[in-house]
């Protein structure tokens, strides 16, 4: 045990803080430093920058493109990219489907996808939730049937994060309808303007277009849309989420908008004196940086372990931990937010067309509601926290 | 960073936790602590055998020097134990407090605390203030034929009956100053804590002393002592709620109603995950306050060790609470184990400052860098 960050660390957390900054576009960190999310150029803008520097599939071993980081060097890059606070690279390509590719896919589907992946060619989606398969995904039933060559997928997903920038999209579809649930599903990878495939919008509280429907009718996939073996895909989608350590609990996103919090409590002021002299909105901001600093150092922990035992693509259970606190974190920064903004935040943001209403309200505070509302997602996403705590008492406690 | 224990930190947490595992169960420590010091010498010379007396103590003194990451264990074990032995005040306040002081004073007690001949309090607390300034301490020194004399009284000092010396913050002047006290030269009330410790109140009657250090040098001694103090507690802690932990899991899986295993209800499921993380949040916080206690920024150690109180105060309360909760009616009762963790880890919450104070302190050093 040696609590210190070592100096290799220290250094290359610099070098990337150093690039983030040379290299991030302006417009960009502005937009970004007001809490609203990227816009889709915004990130195909930025992955691609991180990619010439060979900085956009960190995770990723060397053999398959990948910078060739520690698990510490990993979670440094992301942190320091989450917290600049620059648009994070899509994960449903890097971290989700891309893993995927190289462990199970042929090595025709390496060679087509991961260049692509890596250099932000395609923007892939997420063709998992359905209707009636949320927490149990497992009992989801958008049907492959094979037909010669192809296999005709029907069926429909839901909750489909930004499938409206997607021309890819990966998907669990039940190949046996007669096997145990998690037995009959396989893994396909979906070209988005293949017929058949339609895209419904759904509006979130926040007013945002985030989510969506797709409907799949008759739609026919070439043979090798099929990732790996028929009837293998639950094991592949829980090595996907299971691949997923560190990263869920967005720690640099929520160290970023502390940041901007500080800084804009000290400018607001409330009864004649800066809002970060009243105690009680004092004493909830220190309490969420102890947090904060608690949890950035959990981390820390699983990744140490980790690098202990080496990466066995088992998912460690102390990443419900990171998940249950990650989600509560992120969300009580948007509280804190809010707060900071008050009356301000009353304005729907983008009536004035796009951007801040800088004419009525600074060009902050409209975000703040909708960032609040939004934020709501991060404890029902990706394994509910109930879920998650079901998740902690049966693996940790044995329960 | 590297959380994993090296070979040598292995075989110290392992060989503690044997020693533990055999002489410390829950009867054993009930028999400890009804004997008339309230531990077991027996089980303080095993510690100094095993050479965790010496720990803190500078190598040239006979210590080993050891780092924080070796209190931390050392703490984590003697947590889960519920340990009685006055090892906070002797082995990791002392060391600090004599530091700033003359090898003359220092050199004699140290190498003593590292051979685990002497037990030593610091008694520092008065009945009406917390941590404090010259301005604050009622206990006065006053220099009388060449030597020092102190009077006032201090209360509650831990182990404060059973010290062969008492190091005593007093007022000299306007001036902060530490001395050392012969045990026998003070009058002391002892009673048993809430944790089944023993504290007493010590009243000096121009008692010969020692001065140790003083003005900035001991304020500072002070600080180092408390910094020190306040990580190891944190530690301790983190060794209670994993104990807490795994016996209310125990239980769960153990007790049934309605024909099952009470741990099969969702509820109380999800109530237990919430422990864990509770502690995984508090363990890390430790661990920083750990690495940061030594720091020569007193800022940056003290925000850190502020905050790391903070998460470990709240860990605590929730963590002891949810295990008597979980325990149902027997963790009520003196006779079962988990309520003497929830009284120790509620009595950590109070040591070194509690949440208010160190929300306070945090906001008022700028919070945490970065």
């Amino acid at each position: 045990m040696q609590l210190r960050f070592s100096q290799q660390d220290e250094a290359f957390r610099h070098e990337v803080r150093a690039f983030i900054r040379d290299n991030l576009p302006e417009a960009t960190r502005r937009h970004m430093e007001r809490l609203r999310p990227p816009t889709r150029d915004m990130v195909v803008e930025w992955t691609k920058l991180l990619h010439a520097k060979g900085w956009s599939t960190p995770r990723w071993p060397v053999a398959h493109g990948g910078p060739g980081w520690t698990p510490v060097q990993q979670y440094i890059f992301i942190e320091e990219n989450q917290a600049a606070p620059a648009p994070d690279l899509l994960s449903f390509g890097v971290n989700m489907v891309g893993p995927v590719i190289y462990t199970f896919g042929s090595d025709e589907q390496k060679a087509r996808w991961l260049p692509r992946i890596a250099a932000m060619e395609d923007w892939w989606c997420q063709g998992f939730s359905e209707p009636g398969a949320g927490s149990d995904l497992a009992s989801l039933r958008t049907k492959a049937v094979r037909d010669g060559s192809e296999w005709v997928i029907n069926g429909q997903k839901t909750w489909t994060t930004l499938a409206q920038h997607a021309n890819m999209i990966f998907l669990l579809a039940r190949t046996d309808p007669e096997a145990k649930k998690q037995e009959g599903i396989s893994f396909f990878l979906a070209d988005m303007a293949t017929p058949g495939i339609t895209v419904r919008p759904i509006q979130t509280i926040d007013g945002g277009h985030e989510i969506n429907e797709v409907f799949f009718d008759d739609v026919r996939l070439p043979a090798d849309a099929l990732v790996g073996e028929v009837n293998k895909g639950w094991d592949y989608a829980k090595f996907l989420l299971g691949n997923e350590r560190v990263g869920i609990a967005r720690i640099g996103v929520s160290k970023g908008r502390m940041r901007v919090i500080e800084r804009l409590a000290r400018e607001r002021r409330v009864n004649g004196r800066p809002l970060i002299e009243h105690p009680r909105f004092r004493d909830r901001f220190m309490q969420t940086q102890v947090e904060l600093k608690a949890l950035e150092i959990t981390a820390m922990r699983v990744l140490s372990a980790e690098a202990a035992r080496g990466n066995d693509g088992k998912p460690d259970p102390a990443s419900s931990v990171l998940k249950i606190k990650g989600s509560e974190l992120q969300q009580k920064t948007t509280e804190l937010y809010l707060d900071v903004a008050g009356e301000m935040a009353l304005l729907r943001a983008g009536q004035l067309g796009e951007g801040a209403n800088d004419a009525l309200v600074p060009d902050w505070a409209d975000a703040a509601a909708a960032l609040y509302f939004n934020a709501r997602k991060v404890s029902i996403y990706g394994g509910s926290n109930e879920i998650q705590k079901s998740i902690i008492a049966k693996t940790i406690l044995g329960l | 960073m590297d959380f994993e224990l090296s070979e040598e930190q292995r075989l110290l947490r392992e060989s503690l936790s044997r020693l533990l595992a055999d002489r410390y169960s829950f009867d054993q420590r009930n028999r400890y602590r009804a004997l008339p010091g309230g531990f077991d010498p027996a089980i303080w010379r095993a510690y100094a055998d095993m050479g965790l007396t010496a720990l803190n103590v500078p190598e040239a003194h006979g210590g080993l020097g050891a780092g924080a990451e070796e209190t931390f264990i050392v703490m984590a074990e003697m947590g889960k134990a519920l340990s009685l032995e006055p090892y906070l005040p002797t082995c990791i306040l002392a060391p600090r407090l004599l530091k700033a002081a003359s090898q003359e004073h220092a050199a004699p007690v140290l190498n003593r605390i590292a051979a685990g001949e002497v037990i030593v309090a610091f008694a520092h607390h008065e009945p009406a203030q917390w941590s404090g300034e010259a301005e604050a301490l009622s206990v006065t020194a006053s220099e009388a034929d060449g030597g020092w004399r102190l009077s006032g009284v201090k209360s509650p000092v831990r182990h404060g009956a059973q010290a062969d010396a008492l190091i005593v913050s007093a007022r000299a002047g306007e001036e902060t100053c530490l001395f050392l006290v012969d045990g026998s030269a003070a009058t002391c009330r002892d009673f048993e804590t809430q944790d089944g410790m023993r504290a007493a109140e010590i009243v000096l009657e121009d008692a010969p002393a020692e001065r140790l250090s003083s003005g900035i040098a001991a304020s500072d001694a002070i600080a180092r002592a408390e910094a020190a103090g306040l990580a190891a507690v944190c530690a301790e802690a983190v060794g209670c709620m994993d104990k807490a932990l795994e016996l209310t899991s125990d239980y769960l899986k153990a007790r049934e109603q309605f024909g099952r295993a009470i741990g099969s209800f969702q509820a109380l499921q999800h109530a237990a995950a919430g422990m864990v993380i509770e502690v995984e949040q508090a363990r890390s916080m430790a661990l920083y306050a750990a690495m940061m206690a030594n720091a020569d920024d007193a800022r940056q150690r003290d925000a850190a060790l502020s905050a790391a109180k903070v998460q470990v105060c709240r860990s605590a309360r929730s963590v002891g609470q949810a295990a008597v909760q979980l325990h149902g009616g027997v963790g009520m009762t003196m006779e079962y184990a988990i309520g003497h963790y929830f009284k120790r880890l509620t009595m950590i919450e109070l040591e070194f400052g509690g949440l208010d104070f160190h929300l306070d302190r945090l906001s008022a050093l700028g919070g945490l860098d970065g």
